[in-house]
């Protein structure tokens, strides 16, 4: 390191007194090079700093000029679907779960759209299972 | 003296800088969250008419085997012999 030079003559003219004066001027001296260390380290993040404001600025205007056409089309693609096709998914769906009631070979092939369609189908009411008869025992009796 | 005003001004400056990048990061990332929501529910809009077309491919191939399923095709359009479905995925 690049010392300064008055530091060296004080101390070997004057072994026994303190070299208060060469210790400021060192102090000084590492002062003043930390802080244009310091100011060199500030303006490195500054330029970084610039750079990531520069990029997430772009990505967002980008993001923000394609928003409103995407939710004018998804509100205009979801309004002709609740218009046209809604009703005629539910209807055929409905019939088609008629016509499995009856035509049992048809229930799987429904029941795979089961999941994929599943705001469409009608809850099905569940036929009765009669309990198993449990056999009396006289085990309780006396 | 001059140094450290100069040093001052930086760290201003970066303060500055941060927020700003805050700022739009906030806004980038609810902009994206609704974008994210509005092809969700496009996707949704797709996957309903894939399934329903293609449940209608598979009541006409049934109604091949069981001519008790031709009312339902006829009601809604979906013959084999017109192979016209009024349910049309998206493009």
């Amino acid at each position: 390191m690049d010392v300064p030079e008055s530091s060296q003559p004080a101390a070997a003219n004057t072994p026994d007194q303190p070299t208060d004066r060469a210790v400021l001027e060192f102090l000084a001296w590492r002062y003043d090079r930390l802080q244009t260390l310091f100011q060199f380290a500030l303006a490195g993040l500054i330029i970084l700093s610039a750079a990531i404001d520069v990029f997430l600025y772009k990505q967002m205007r980008l993001v923000r000029i394609q928003l409103p056409s995407q939710r004018d089309a998804t509100i205009r693609y979801a309004m002709e679907f609740h218009k046209r096709d809604d009703l005629t998914v539910r209807e055929f769906v409905s019939r088609l779960q008629q016509f499995a009631s009856t035509n049992a070979d048809f229930q799987p092939i429904l029941d795979q759209y089961r999941n994929s369609l599943s705001p469409y189908f009608m809850p099905v009411t569940q036929k009765a299972v009669p309990a198993p008869a449990v056999p009396k025992t006289n085990a309780g009796k006396k | 003296m001059k140094s450290e005003t100069v040093s001052a001004v930086m760290v201003l400056v970066l303060f500055v800088s941060a927020l700003f990048a805050v700022w739009v990061s906030v806004r980038w990332f609810f902009s994206m969250k609704e974008m994210q929501e509005l092809q969700f529910q496009q996707n949704r809009i797709n996957n309903v008419r894939i399934a329903a077309q293609s449940l209608a491919n598979e009541s006409i191939q049934y109604g091949r085997r069981n001519p008790r399923m031709e009312p339902i095709l006829v009601e809604f359009n979906l013959r084999a012999g017109t192979n016209q479905p009024s349910i049309n995925p998206a493009k």
